[in-house]
């Protein structure tokens, strides 16, 4: 039977001027799910949803079938946690944060931690407000990876970070895999990170969930069917998800490239579609992709 | 986890805290030379002042926008505020004792020693402390600064509209009652107080106030998008 990191289902919560409409999606444990989507379709509402930061207004989130406000505080201290905004005290030095934060944490590993400090430069002595934003995402990055979580949920946390370390961010979240025990949630804009990395891919749009699915099968059977305004009606509908029209052609973003070439014949020019093209073609002008 | 949860709001916020003190004690330093100051009036000061000394502390939080940290972190929203109702009577029994230290140890202080740690004094002032919190506490919960802003707005305008009132005919007379109204069951209380049986009775209907504050103050907290 499949265990599962994190299960989400039916999650609402609605504000004034936007609504998260029954948001479900399954992560095993043991593997990596990015959560992309355009500015402002939910992913961060999603993320504090699971953390319990946002009282959601239906459904149910289970950590390790945990449910994260029943069994709040067992959830979490099998999380950890890397915020897209910082919420540390600006005025306290990291030093005090780590004395006020590592007690919560009975599998805090010190050495974990001073290593990790080591790693990233960390001054220990400067308070938060001194350090860079990539100084202050590897902060809570170090937090986040010396309790030896079992869950880790990281809310874009690779935007303010420079190439270099985000290579090594992402090198250090496949090696934490390696003991299939681990499993990441991953928000982030920059879906080349998630094609290095990421098992699974969630797309949320507008407060709804477009997709869940294993990143190998989306990658091996969407495409992008190029042409000019005639392969839009080429494309069967059941399986035709964006369009976009351009000064050189139009692109239609299929979920079954087979059945496009089918259809299309030889000729056709089909790419694979790769996670941005997903995102894009998805996220724009969806007029056309009924 | 709750005294986990006191540590952090202890590691996180003493700067903030010392900072705060020094012009407290100073203004006290200050309050102690004038020989009008009775024992009582200055410990009421003290306890008063200790109310908000505390609620400070946790409008930081919003100010700084932390407490999607403390909400993060492995703890029920329940053990966070009961962990700061605990902090905060903490830190004003420290405070009350401090502004006693103080009147001890300045040499221009008029204030006897003896009158300033009568059960029925300190009594009066850890009312205050207490009836305090439990009045800015859920304010300060839900709505953080905003909370202890609208409380001080909402004095100032009473105060407006009894200066006011003063001057309409007729109206001096009422003025004056709630005044002497408010100074009175203050002096009230603090010559019951040293009846066991009153001061047994005060304690438990200040509990109860505390606890139905706490309860308020966790159900709100409970529904705060952070």
């Amino acid at each position: 039977m499949t265990e599962y990191a994190l299960e989400v289902t039916g999650l609402r919560k609605t504000y004034r001027d936007f609504a998260l409409h029954d948001v479900s999606f399954r992560l095993p444990r043991g593997y990596i799910m990015g959560l992309i989507g355009p500015n402002g379709a939910g992913k961060t509402t999603i993320i504090k949803l699971i953390m319990n930061l946002l009282r959601r207004q239906g459904g149910e989130v289970k950590v390790f079938g945990l449910d994260n406000r029943l069994d709040e505080a067992a959830a979490k201290s099998r999380i950890g946690f890397v915020y897209d905004v910082p919420c540390f005290y600006e005025d306290i030095n990291l030093e005090d944060h780590r004395r006020a934060i590592a007690p919560f944490y009975t599998r805090w590993n010190e050495d974990q931690f001073q290593g990790l400090v080591r790693e990233f430069d960390l001054p220990l002595r400067k308070k938060f407000k001194a350090l860079s934003q990539g100084m202050q995402t590897k902060f809570a990055l170090a937090l986040a990876l010396s309790h030896d979580a079992d869950l880790l949920i990281l809310d874009e946390p690779t935007s303010g970070l420079d190439p270099v370390f985000r290579r090594e961010l992402l090198r250090r979240l496949s090696a934490l895999m390696q003991d299939e025990r681990k499993s990441v949630l991953f928000s982030t804009h920059i879906t080349t990170d998630l094609e290095r990395i990421a098992d699974y891919i969630t797309f949320i749009r507008d407060g709804e969930i477009v997709f869940s699915a294993s990143k190998d099968e989306l990658l091996e059977n969407w495409g992008v069917v190029k042409g000019d305004d005639s392969v839009v009606a080429a494309v069967e509908p059941s399986v035709r998800k964006g369009v976009r029209r351009g000064p050189y052609g139009v692109q239609v973003l299929t979920s079954n490239v087979n059945n496009a070439r089918e259809r299309l014949g030889a000729g056709a020019i089909i790419d694979k579609a790769s996670l941005e093209d997903i995102m894009v073609l998805m996220s724009g002008d969806r007029r056309h992709a009924a | 986890m709750l005294r986990n949860i006191v540590r952090k709001e202890l590691i996180l916020n003493r700067k903030a805290l010392a900072g705060a003190a020094i012009p407290y004690i100073a203004w006290f330093a200050y309050v102690l030379r004038e020989p009008d100051v009775t024992a009582g009036e200055y410990l009421v000061m003290s306890a008063a002042m200790a109310v908000f000394y505390q609620v400070a502390l946790f409008v930081r939080e919003g100010k700084l926008k932390t407490a999607a940290l403390t909400c993060s972190l492995p703890v029920t929203r329940t053990v966070v505020v009961r962990a700061r109702y605990l902090v905060a009577c903490s830190l004003s029994a420290s405070w009350i004792g401090a502004a006693i230290l103080l009147a001890l140890a300045c040499p221009w202080s008029h204030v006897p020693l003896a009158r300033l740690v009568a059960p029925n004094t300190l009594g009066v002032a850890v009312s205050i402390v207490l009836l305090g919190t439990a009045i800015l506490f859920p304010l300060v919960v839900r709505f953080g600064l905003i909370g202890v802003l609208a409380f001080l707005v909402g004095m100032q305008v009473l105060g407006i509209l009894a200066f006011l009132a003063v001057g309409l005919p007729g109206a001096t007379a009422s003025v004056n009652a709630v005044l002497s109204f408010v100074t009175g069951s203050i002096r009230a209380l603090h010559a019951n107080l040293g009846h066991p049986g009153f001061a047994a009775m005060w304690t438990f209907v200040v509990l109860a106030i505390v606890a139905g504050s706490y309860g308020l103050s966790v159900c709100l907290y409970g529904r705060r998008d952070l």
